[in-house]
């Protein structure tokens, strides 16, 4: 991994850059109460390019929640570096951290937690702005937030109604307004459109490409299904177990997977088309995820992976560049 | 042509609202029928309604027939339901977690299927069954049926597996001990209601296949109601999607996905992004600009003014599809 490093913190278009990050929890376990480390995030690099999107997809308990808080802050990472817009955000002070804060946000996957019933949406929208000072003035944080509203798609009385009057759709659409009121450059998207219709989930993924477009948004979309995280994402991520197991741009991670993960993972998927999936090849991977508090020696895949050998039960493989942005963690691919 | 077994004629469920408006369709041997819609459509309603599964009150089924082996399934006392729910229709519901007692073990609330239905006495058992079981007692021959259940949804260990309680399998394991519950008793139709929502997607792959080969081998006629457009094309024989409690296009899968007349499938089929199409060339998402929910009526108004609100409610509902405004597309 070491030759890559560099790599990774060279390019200047990059708004940020996550370089082996860790996440460990500690819990106790066993009569002895013995402490052991959840290995959430094991070891995970990436880099975003301003004004695009990295996907990141896996199955629940792959750690993608937990590498979101981190990007954020929200969480303290264990080890590894996160490097937004050149400052290394393991060690800021608090009044840079401030700073961050509002240009780095996150919306959630569920906006019925998300959002304070007891506030209006007004108040939701306008108390970042009160925190971080950005506008002063009744009447001038009033025409801000009805501006916000008008992007996202409301009307602007909607500011004097509370979160319960609105639907599913519209409360994630009150949480973007929220979070795009800021003028972050960067937004953390947590499972935005899980908990959505289909019908719904198209108009909030559309609204965000066009958010995206005008106001020059970096987006983290965090997600489980792949065709909608591909959809949106110019790269995506697959993490398995606290680790990345294939990072290239998104189409070129569904004509060539390299990775058994990624293929099973694509095969899975089905395509709304009967013709055109009945035709396609099947994968099934044999028995689940297994828990990160014990997670298999060698390769992290090694349990469910249709190729696993002994070296794949020993050894960890590394996460290297197959040429053309293209990273994949298997002895498979990369061979010797 | 496969026989027709189950048969639902002008279906109304009512309460509040009407959440199923005069739904028709059939079931035949063996055949899987997917129900698609979206929250508020009424799909799993309708599914509920088969077996009066529906409180009352508030839910009243108001008309319609469901005829199963030549009987209308709405005349039924409960006592005559309750012969048919588990046995001969059985249902599987989304949250596995929620479904299963927590306090009693995943054997026992396999068993207490088998053995409500009389699964494994002589007169309801094949030849060669009869042949395994010889010799064993009632309660033997349940718990014999159910790991063999068990062992049919590839969980390892059955027997040992039996004795353990809903919170040490895991989801998807779960959702296959409650299959196995379902399928106990040979039932000739599976409701499947959103079955697997809840799980991780090589999991959901898992159990679909799973149910499909159960659905294959012993020709059980499986209705699965869903708003995954992925899981039908890839499973269903024919597909009815349902919008503001009416069965708005229903037809075969393949001229359902490939033809689409109705405006609301249409919208719907292009609202989700499709794997296999690069996101720059796939269509551009459309959908119906508002959301099909049943419109309470004031409690007690009379037939007359519920109709009237009816129709309002309609014309209210059905705004034309609009395409996505310019600015959505994809990448600079």
């Amino acid at each position: 991994m070491s030759e890559n490093k560099d790599v990774f913190l060279s390019n200047l278009d990059n708004i940020m850059t996550v370089r082996d990050l860790k996440m460990h929890f500690p819990i106790t376990r066993g009569l002895l109460k013995r402490t052991v480390g959840v290995k959430a995030v094991d070891g995970v690099s990436f880099n975003i390019k301003r004004g695009q999107t990295l996907g990141i997809v896996g199955e629940s308990g792959s750690g993608k929640t937990t590498v979101g808080n981190c990007l954020i802050r929200r969480l303290t990472p264990t080890s590894g570096d996160i490097v937004f817009e050149g400052t290394d955000l393991r060690d800021i002070d608090k009044k840079t951290m401030r700073r961050m804060r509002r240009t780095v946000q996150m919306i959630t996957q569920d906006p019925f937690a998300s959002l304070d019933p007891r506030f209006t949406v007004g108040d939701c929208i306008a108390e970042g702005l009160r925190i971080h000072h950005m506008i002063s003035g009744k009447e001038a944080i009033e025409e801000r937030v009805g501006h916000m509203l008008e992007m996202v798609g409301l009307r602007r009385d909607a500011a004097s109604r509370y979160p319960h009057e609105f639907s599913g759709g519209q409360r994630q659409r009150i949480s973007i307004a929220r979070s795009i009121a800021l003028q972050p450059s960067f937004i953390v998207c947590d499972e935005i459109v899980s908990a959505l219709d289909v019908s719904i989930q198209a108009q909030i993924i559309a609204l965000m490409m066009k958010l995206q477009e005008e106001l020059g948004l970096t987006y983290v979309f965090i997600g489980h299904d792949l065709s909608v995280v591909r959809f949106i994402s110019q790269n995506v991520a697959v993490m398995y177990l606290g680790k990345i197991m294939e990072l290239t741009n998104s189409d070129e991670l569904y004509d060539h997977p390299l990775h058994p993960y990624t293929q099973a993972l694509i095969s899975a998927a089905p395509i709304p088309d009967p013709i055109v999936d009945r035709a396609r090849e099947r994968i099934l991977l044999k028995g689940e995820i297994p828990s990160p508090i014990d997670p298999p020696k060698g390769c992290n895949f090694c349990t469910r992976c249709p190729y696993a050998d002994d070296r794949c039960r020993e050894e960890e493989p590394a996460f290297v560049d197959v040429g053309g942005d293209h990273f994949v963690a298997c002895h498979r691919v990369t061979g010797k | 042509m496969a026989e027709v077994i189950l048969e639902v004629k002008h279906l109304c469920e009512d309460s509040e609202m009407r959440a199923v408006d005069d739904m028709s369709y059939t079931v035949k041997k063996g055949e899987c029928v997917a129900i698609i819609g979206e929250s508020g459509s009424g799909k799993s309603v309708s599914a509920l309604s088969l077996l009066k599964l529906i409180p009352y009150p508030p839910g009243v089924i108001k008309s319609g027939e469901v005829l199963f082996k030549s009987r209308d399934l709405m005349k039924l006392s409960n006592a005559e339901l309750e012969e048919i729910r588990g046995n001969e229709i059985s249902m599987i519901f989304q949250e596995p977690s929620t479904a299963l007692n927590p306090v009693m073990s995943i054997g026992a609330q396999i068993e207490e299927n088998i053995l409500r239905h009389g699964a494994v006495e002589d007169k309801n058992l094949s030849p060669e069954q009869r042949e395994t079981y010889k010799g064993m007692s009632i309660p033997q021959r349940a718990r014999a049926r159910a790991a063999e259940l068990l062992a049919l949804m590839d969980i390892p260990n059955p027997e040992t597996r039996l004795r353990d309680y809903p919170f040490q399998f895991s989801g998807g394991m779960q959702q296959r001990a409650m299959i196995a519950m379902a399928m106990a008793c040979n039932p000739d139709i599976l409701i499947a209601d959103e079955p697997t929502t809840a799980l991780d997607v090589t999991v959901q792959a898992q159990v679909l296949e799973q149910m499909n080969r159960l659905r294959e081998r012993f020709g059980t006629a499986l209705i699965i109601i869903t708003h995954n457009l992925g899981i039908v094309a890839r499973y269903a024989d024919s597909v009815k999607i349902v919008y503001g409690g009416k069965i708005v296009e229903d037809g075969d899968v393949v001229q359902v996905f490939r033809h689409p007349h109705h405006p609301y499938t249409i919208g719907l089929i292009n609202a989700v992004p499709r794997l296999d199409l690069p996101p720059s060339r796939a269509s551009r998402p459309i959908w119906p600009k508002s959301r099909p929910i049943p419109v309470p009526f004031p409690s007690g108004a009379g037939t007359q003014r519920k109709n009237a609100g009816r129709s309002a409610r309609f014309s209210q509902r059905w705004s034309p599809v609009t395409p996505a405004p310019a600015s959505t597309s994809r990448r600079p």
